[in-house]
């Protein structure tokens, strides 16, 4: 029995939900960053709901372009975590406010 | 298209040869990193505004040439903007109001380069000042002509944030001071207040025209009539109740532009402080054109005024309310220029009165009049001042007649034709101001508005003698050092001196009203060249009581003339020098020594110190300047500081929750 | 299976830009074996991204001129080169080729010429020639992330420098999530029309769904924060400061135009039908952008933040044009496009030939004393500060006064006042630059170093543009009559409907 849209959608808006919680509350830079890839994996599954539901492919090859993309972002993103702390020995995020007002 | 004159390619040179000057001068100056050679600047620099005032008078040769009623002259140079609803050319138009106003500023303003020669002359900075000084100064006429000769308000607000800033740059010329740098800053920024008046009218004017929109001047004199009944619906509690002529509320919107332009309440403040820029400058822009300009532009949109008695009343006591109450502020400052300052702002109050009256060509009579002789009283300060070796406190001067006979004779004819004595200039065109507000029955309580201006004649009279007599008479209060150096500067600056004096003297025969110039066989040539761009008042005041106005004005000059001299010549006990400076009169007071002491307690002491201690201190360094000027601002940093600032905590998280918030309140928001 | 009709001449300018990167990563390698000299490696690979660059924007001069739309794949729209495509490619081109010489002087003197730069600023560039030709949410989403990838290592470009690195990392973070965001959005808008394409999103959005209402507006949302409207605006002053001036300069001035124009496209193309909807939405956050961007550079020292609060402002000011949702207010916005490339370039131009001995010139204090020792930078940033505020005269003016009126002409009044207020108070903090160049003495003597070629180079283009474009904003005489811009400005948008 195929899963229901209704339930797909459910899903990817509760991961969505949980990524956007995290990536507001946790310190630690890399676990925001986690956060962060939740969210747009949530999205891939909204997406091949969607595909799904109209047959159509484009959501597909959107969900393997996304996937791509993360992993690019997460590669920059680490790199830059990377720098912050070899200056700062610290990947606390609380702690990176030297910029403000 | 309303035709609006015949065309011309001599207009453009008017403000072109002044932008050559300043161009050649700041090129000069960039690519030489020093100054040119002196007579060359000089030669540039006096060169560009007479060549300019010659332009002009060909110009208006031509247009007295032309036939009465397509008397104006039209120069499109190209199409400036052009958004398919809005079309505005860089055009100039030259009419009797503008050739008015060109010939005042390019003739005053040549005389003021002249002047300026001599008076920079000790500016022997390394860095190009003196050419400095006169780049920014021609760079001022050719805005200040932009704004007078344009023939749309586009053109025209082009020149007026063009003058707003060579003002803000000239009042900074010396900046070594701080101080000077925040005056220009706080003349810019007060200004701006206004420029946002004049803008919110412009647009306005456009939503409010719908497919007519126009900036043209003549074409909106045209298409006005079609909104000339629309009313706007405004808060209740604002009076004239919750519907307003929308005529009336573009022409507040323009009025507020002309407020701080034309330093009226509120937004007068800049003013005084402006006087510590160079004292040409303040001759040129603070009394002679620029400030002028908010009174050219209400006579320009006479057209709109025409059709919102709303907002003509209010121009008009607003006028009247500065004329009063900077007069009173003049009483007790002891700076020189702070004086004439206040005066200027008080002279403009009486601009505005005639303005807001519909005495258009009134207004501009004194806008004429008033150029001639604070030019003259600020250039003859300018004299004291540098003979002085810049003092600008009356409190070290005294008695400079006997060094300075020639700048003291100017400058007396300078105080007499700002106090009103006939026949000098200041009287006929002050009377015609004063008729106005008499005579205009459609303005609420326009009798009281002609005491208010008859109080303030006595009040000007006052302080200018007081000037006059406490920089010129009685003992030198300077130290012997600078006594021994005091002497008559050279003839670039005694020069047009003499010349603003001929025109002070004689200035108000050119518009010399109907019941004096019927006696002497003189038209009132003003008035008849300005007949057909401005309305004109329909008078219904009999020649006695005209009459009786003009002695009511001479009565009131005497009085103020009377009080300033028991003040400061009669009552010093000086007798040596009180009678050789007044002769007989001062033995005949002196006998009443008593008189002195009671009028100095019961009237004098206690308006000084109202107009020092309550007006000057607390209304305008308080209220004013202190509530609406850095208040405004004060707010603004307030707001930004506390509680915008502690929104930007630097904490990423931080802006992640306001993204999510932001995002929530939208999504919510459009699925509502 | 037939082989595809492709068009290669519509992605001309986006392939040189991509290959101009390639070849600079390859000519690094490939210089540093041979030469030790850095300035010279510098130098060569920004010529080399000069030269591609180049040769994009004179494809994209062609396209335009030439008025036809070009897809790439017409069995398969994704990407276009049209009119509209060909006018912001030819601004960011040219806007990304002046921060190339600019750097030239600009990276040695702060110590970060490393080769990657002038890479990662075509991949950047590259991203933003996607992302404004893009017909269909895919590419819009690549395009987008091509953009912002790069940026987000360009920011902590000075790695050694703690304000580089957090800068990077907030654009990092708060980028990323707004990413998501947006990606979260398209995934909706494809659940209720089940295509990606502009074309398809027209014809079968469902105007009342909800889920494609939300998708709308998570949409909207990524895009007001690639553009730093309020209340998307926190991160764009951290970091605008953080980052090294031409990077800055880089961030504020191409990506808005390209965040601008990308979302225009959308608006027209995809969601024509609902745009109107939107009108209210637009005018709140026109509203709010403009307070708060004026209010908060009121309080500004460092000069960079207050240019980015400024940046915030003029993003308000943009924002009254799509909130009129008129083709007069769409052109609007292209021409202030390019005013505000040219000011903004100008200004930071003038603050990176001020950076000299490995430190930017980033603080009001800097400027002290500027008029004396180097006059002509100071007339310019002065020239540059009054265009940002809007006088007459300079393009500035005109290119408020196209939006202010568009506003007015579809009834926004309130609107337009709110942005005349904020241009007044404008005044205020911009006319703090003059005040401090021009009347103020320069606390130390610090010998100032003189511009360089490509740094006069960029003063001078953008000086004669602000002054050209202030008086001949519509139609210019003589030999220039061809030029006019905001016809120019006004037919790329007409062409989307």
């Amino acid at each position: 029995m195929p899963v229901p849209l209704a339930h797909v959608i459910a899903l990817s808006a509760i991961l969505f939900a949980i990524g956007t919680v995290g990536a507001l509350s946790r310190r630690n830079l890399v676990v925001i960053l986690m956060s962060i890839e939740l969210m747009l994996n949530a999205a891939n599954v909204a997406f091949l709901g969607f595909a799904r539901a109209w047959a159509s492919l484009d959501g597909h090859v959107m969900v393997l372009m996304v996937i791509v993309v993360a992993a690019a972002e997460v590669a920059v993103g680490l790199g830059i975590v990377i720098a912050l702390f070899r200056n700062r020995e610290s990947v606390d995020v609380e702690e990176v406010s030297l910029l403000k007002w | 298209m309303v035709e609006s004159g015949t065309a011309t390619d001599l207009l453009r040179w008017i403000p072109l040869l002044p932008l050559l000057g300043a161009l050649v001068h700041g090129v000069g100056l960039g690519l030489l990193r020093r100054e040119m050679a002196r007579p060359l600047v000089i030669a540039i620099s006096c060169g560009a505004p007479i060549a300019a005032f010659a332009v002009t008078c060909v110009a208006f040769a031509r247009l007295l040439g032309l036939p009465g009623e397509q008397r104006a002259l039209v120069d499109s140079v190209y199409n400036w903007i052009g958004s398919g609803r809005v079309s505005a050319d860089l055009a100039f138009s030259f009419d009797a109001l503008t050739a008015v106003m060109c010939l005042v500023v390019t003739g005053v303003g040549s005389l003021i380069h002249v002047y300026s020669i001599g008076y920079m002359d000790d500016d022997h900075r390394d860095d190009g000042g003196f050419q400095r000084f006169f780049a920014y100064l021609n760079l001022f006429l050719c805005a200040m002509l932009l704004l007078v000769l344009g023939d749309n308000l586009l053109v025209l607000f082009l020149g007026w944030e063009g003058v707003g800033l060579c003002s803000y740059l000239l009042i900074g010329f010396w900046y070594g001071d701080r101080w000077n740098a925040y005056c220009g800053m706080k003349a810019f920024v007060v200004n701006r207040i206004g420029d946002f008046g004049f803008l919110v009218g412009i647009f306005l004017l456009l939503w409010s025209l719908g497919d007519a929109a126009t900036l043209n001047f003549a074409e909106l004199r045209a298409v006005l009539p079609r909104i000339a009944e629309q009313t706007v619906s405004v808060p209740a509690w604002l009076p004239g109740g919750a519907e307003w002529k929308l005529t009336t509320l573009i022409g507040l919107c323009f009025f507020l532009g002309a407020c701080g332009k034309s330093a009226q309440i509120p937004l007068y403040t800049w003013l005084p402080d402006a006087m510590a820029g160079p004292t040409p400058v303040s001759a040129l822009i603070h009394a002679a054109t620029m400030v002028t300009a908010g009174v050219y532009m209400v006579c320009r949109l006479s057209f709109l005024y025409e059709t919102a008695p709303g907002a003509a009343a209010t121009i008009a006591w607003t006028g009247g309310a500065t004329a009063l109450f900077a007069a009173t502020m003049a009483i007790a400052q002891t700076d020189i220029k702070k004086v004439l300052a206040y005066s200027t702002v008080s002279q403009l109050g009486y601009m505005f009165v005639a303005a807001g009256c519909g005495a258009y060509s009134a207004a501009i009579f004194h806008v004429g009049t008033h150029a001639f002789f604070k030019a003259l009283l600020f250039l003859g300060s300018g004299a004291v001042i540098l003979a002085m070796h810049h003092e600008q406190d009356t409190d070290r001067m005294g008695g400079l007649r006997r060094w300075l006979p020639v700048t003291h004779a100017v400058f007396l004819v300078a105080v007499l034709a700002i106090a009103g004595f006939p026949p000098f200039s200041g009287f006929f065109s002050k009377d015609e101001v004063l008729l106005s507000a008499y005579a205009a029955h459609q303005i609420p309580g326009h009798q009281a508005l002609w005491a208010i201006g008859l109080v303030t004649a006595a009040i000007t009279a006052f302080y200018m003698w007081r000037l006059h007599f406490r920089t010129f008479f009685g003992e030198c209060r300077a130290d012997a050092e600078t006594q021994r150096h005091i002497h008559e500067p050279g003839w670039t600056v005694l020069g047009p001196l003499v010349v603003l004096a001929v025109l002070s003297a004689v200035g108000g025969f050119f518009g010399l009203p109907a019941i004096w110039g019927e006696k002497i066989g003189l038209p009132n040539a003003l008035g008849e060249l300005l007949h057909g761009v401005l309305p004109q008042p329909e008078h219904h005041v009999s020649h006695a009581t005209e009459y009786a106005l003009a002695g009511a004005a001479i009565g009131a000059a005497t009085l103020g003339t009377l009080v300033a001299a028991w003040m400061y010549v009669w009552s010093p006990g000086v007798p040596a020098a009180i009678r050789s400076a007044t002769g007989a009169l001062s033995r005949l007071v002196e006998n009443k020594y008593y008189v002195d002491e009671i009028y100095d307690a019961l009237i004098v002491r206690p308006l000084v110190a109202i107009s020092d201690r309550v007006l000057f201190r607390v209304v305008d360094a308080g209220v004013i300047d202190g509530a609406l000027v850095n208040g405004t601002a004060l707010g603004v940093r307030a707001f930004a500081g506390n509680l915008l600032k502690y929104a930007q905590s630097g904490l990423t998280q931080g802006y992640l929750v306001t993204m999510v918030v932001g995002t929530l309140v939208i999504v919510a928001w459009m699925l509502r | 299976m037939n082989a595809p009709q492709l068009d290669m001449a519509a992605i001309a300018p986006l392939a040189f830009a991509a290959f101009g990167a390639l070849f600079v990563l390859l000519g690094e390698v490939w210089l540093t074996r041979r030469r030790t000299n850095e300035h010279f490696i510098n130098a060569a690979l920004s010529v080399l991204s000069i030269s591609f660059l180049g040769l994009s924007v004179y494809c994209a001069g062609a396209a335009f001129s030439d008025g036809t739309t070009r897809v790439f794949d017409p069995a398969n729209p994704m990407l276009s080169l049209d009119r509209f495509a060909a006018y912001s490619i030819a601004l960011i081109g040219i806007a990304s080729l002046l921060i190339c010489f600019a750097s030239i002087s600009y990276l040695p003197q702060v110590g970060i010429n490393h080769g990657e730069y002038y890479a990662l600023l075509l991949l950047s560039t590259a991203g933003m020639f996607l992302l404004v030709g893009a017909t269909d949410l895919m590419a819009l989403f690549l395009g987008l992330e091509l953009m912002s990838i790069p940026l987000y290592v360009m920011a902590g470009f000075d790695r050694r420098n703690l304000r580089s690195n957090e800068s990077a990392f907030k654009y990092f973070l708060v980028g990323s999530f707004a990413s998501a965001i947006l990606l979260y959005g398209i995934a909706l808008v494809y659940g209720v029309t089940g295509s990606l394409g502009f074309d398809a999103i027209r014809a079968g959005f469902p105007p009342g769904n909800p889920i494609g209402i939300v998708g709308l507006g998570l949409l909207v949302v990524g895009f007001a924060f690639k553009v730093a409207s309020a209340p998307f605006h926190q991160w764009a002053p951290d970091v605008y400061e953080g980052a090294p001036t031409s990077v800055t300069a880089y961030m504020a001035i191409t990506v808005k135009v390209a965040a601008f124009a990308a979302l225009l496209r959308l608006l027209t193309q995809a969601f024509g039908p609902v745009t109107a909807s939107l009108s209210d939405l637009f005018w709140v956050l026109a509203a709010l952008t403009i307070v708060v961007g004026n209010v908060m550079a009121v309080i500004q020292t460092n000069l960079k933040r207050l240019l980015a609060y400024s940046s915030i402002a003029h993003a308000g000011y943009l924002l009254i044009g799509f909130a009129t949702g008129t083709v007069e207010g769409y052109g609007a916005v292209l021409f202030y496009l390019l005013v505000y490339v040219f000011t903004n370039l100008g200004a930071f131009a003038v603050l990176m030939a001020l950076a000299q001995g490995g430190r930017d010139c980033d603080t009001l204090d800097d400027l002290a004393g500027l008029a004396r020792q180097r006059p002509g930078l100071a007339a310019l940033l002065t020239l540059f500060a009054l265009s940002l505020a809007g006088i007459p005269g300079t393009a500035g003016f005109v290119a408020k006064f196209f939006v202010f009126e568009s506003a007015v002409a579809s009834g926004q009044t309130v609107l337009a006042i709110i942005g005349v207020l904020g241009s007044v108070v404008s005044f205020y903090y911009y006319l703090r630059l003059p005040v401090q160049m021009y009347m103020s003495e320069a606390a130390t003597e610090t010998p100032r170093r003189h511009a360089a070629t490509g740094e006069l180079l960029v003063l001078a283009v953008c000086a004669v543009v602000v002054l050209f474009l202030g008086f001949f904003p519509s139609h210019a005489p003589g030999v220039l009559g061809a030029v006019r811009a905001l016809e120019w400005a006004r037919s790329s948008v007409a062409m989307l409907y």
